[in-house]
Formats: structure tokens, sequence, C-alpha cells
């Protein structure tokens, strides 16, 4: 599983451990999931996408076609 | 540097879990509360061993042997029961990558202790051995490196 939770971090200049924090969880988790080591419960990622404003399956993706998050971050930005 | 987010972006940093603490204690350390917590208690219980073994021994001649041999009997039981109770509370407070690593440490040590278990009762049926079953204790370091193994791999 591929996710886009470093991407969306950066963007909103959060360190892991701040992250970590919000979420209520370590930074070690925070960078096991970064890193793909992890997939995290269905809890953590309703957490995580609710914290970035997105849908699950926005951050989180079986394939390589979360990069269409990156496309759509920067149409908004743009 | 925690705070800084471009000093916190790559993709490789390491987890930084206390290899020290995990290999001696089968744990992450006093570092949070909950940790600090099992820590103290569970060193409690097993100094309440102690004092009780060297108070069994000290007053050997004063208490009556069946009531000595029936509190050395299920002091260490029931310690250890309180460790796991304490144990229990610990795991249920950690956050999900943390249980989950405690929980596989104590997976993989069960289906290492489950054939030695047998192996031990099959000898000590076919050739009448007395297996000591104080080697049960040796399965808390073998969680232990279990969960060091377990740790380097969300280093």
């Amino acid at each position: 599983m591929t996710n886009e939770l470093r991407v969306l971090r950066a963007r909103h200049g959060l360190s892991q451990a701040e992250l970590a924090e919000k979420l209520g969880v370590s930074r070690q988790t925070i960078n096991a999931i970064e890193t793909g080591r992890y997939d995290p419960s269905l809890p953590l990622a309703f957490k995580i996408a609710a914290l970035f404003g997105h849908r699950i399956e926005e951050i989180f993706s079986v394939e390589d076609g979360a990069r269409k998050l990156e496309g759509r971050l920067e149409r908004r930005a743009g | 540097m925690d705070n800084d987010p471009s000093n916190d972006l790559s993709a490789n940093r390491n987890s930084h879990w206390p290899a020290v603490w995990i290999l001696l204690y089968g744990n992450y350390g006093p570092r949070s509360p909950e940790g600090r917590r099992y820590f103290v208690r569970s060193n409690i219980a097993l100094f309440a061993i102690v004092v009780c073994m060297v108070l069994l021994a000290l007053l050997r001649h004063v208490i009556p042997m069946s009531i000595a041999r029936l509190v050395a009997a299920i002091t260490p039981g029931v310690a250890f029961a309180y460790i796991a109770w304490e144990y229990r509370r610990y795991v249920s407070a950690l956050d999900e990558l943390a249980r989950s690593m405690q929980f596989e440490a104590v997976a993989w040590t069960y289906l290492c202790a489950l054939p030695v278990a047998m192996l031990l009762g099959g000898l000590g049926f076919a050739y009448h051995w007395r297996v000591n079953w104080y080697w049960f204790v040796a399965l808390e370091p073998m969680r232990a490196v279990w969960l060091y193994f377990v740790s380097r791999r969300y280093q």
C-alpha cells in the first residue's frame, strides 16, 4: 500500500513528531507509515484523512494511483 | 530538531527504538507514563518475590513448614500474574504500531515455546526426566529478543 502522508505533512509544515502528537500516536508510527513499512488501522487512517481534509482513498491506495492526489493538490494550489 | 519539518522529511529517518531497553526488559522504556507505571509496578512485584523468599529463609524456624512451603509455592505465581496484568494494561496504552510489535513478539515467543515444551514433555515422559519448569522464565528474554528483531523492521 502506498500513501501520500509525507507529501501532505510537508505541505502542512508539520514534523513527524508534531503530526504524531496531533494523531495521538508515536513518531515511529508516522515514520513507519510514511516509509510504507506499516499500514495504519482504519481508525488511524480516518483520523489522518480528517486532519488533512481528504478522503482516505486520496491518501492511501493499493497502487501508485495515489499520484492523482498530487495533481489535485497542484490544481488547487494553481 | 523535531519541530523543523525540513529536518524531518526523510523517508528513511531512523525510528530510534530504545534497543537496550527492548533487549533488557522487553518494552520501550519508562519515557512514557504507561512505560513508567509498568516499569515501577513490575519491579515492585519482582522485589516482592525476593523479599518474600528472604523473609521465609529468615523465619524458617518461626513459622510452620507447611505455611512456608505454601507461601513459597504461590508467591512467584501471584507476582507474575500481577506483572502479566500490568503488561496487559501497558500494551493497551501503547499506540498501534508499538502494540502490534508487542503482540508479534509474544506470538513468536509462543510459537517457539510450544515445540520446546512439547519436546521437554516428551523427553520427560520417555526417559523419566525431571523437567525443571523454571525454564519458562527464559521466555521473557526470548520475547525481548523477538521484540528487538521486530523493531529492527521499523528502523
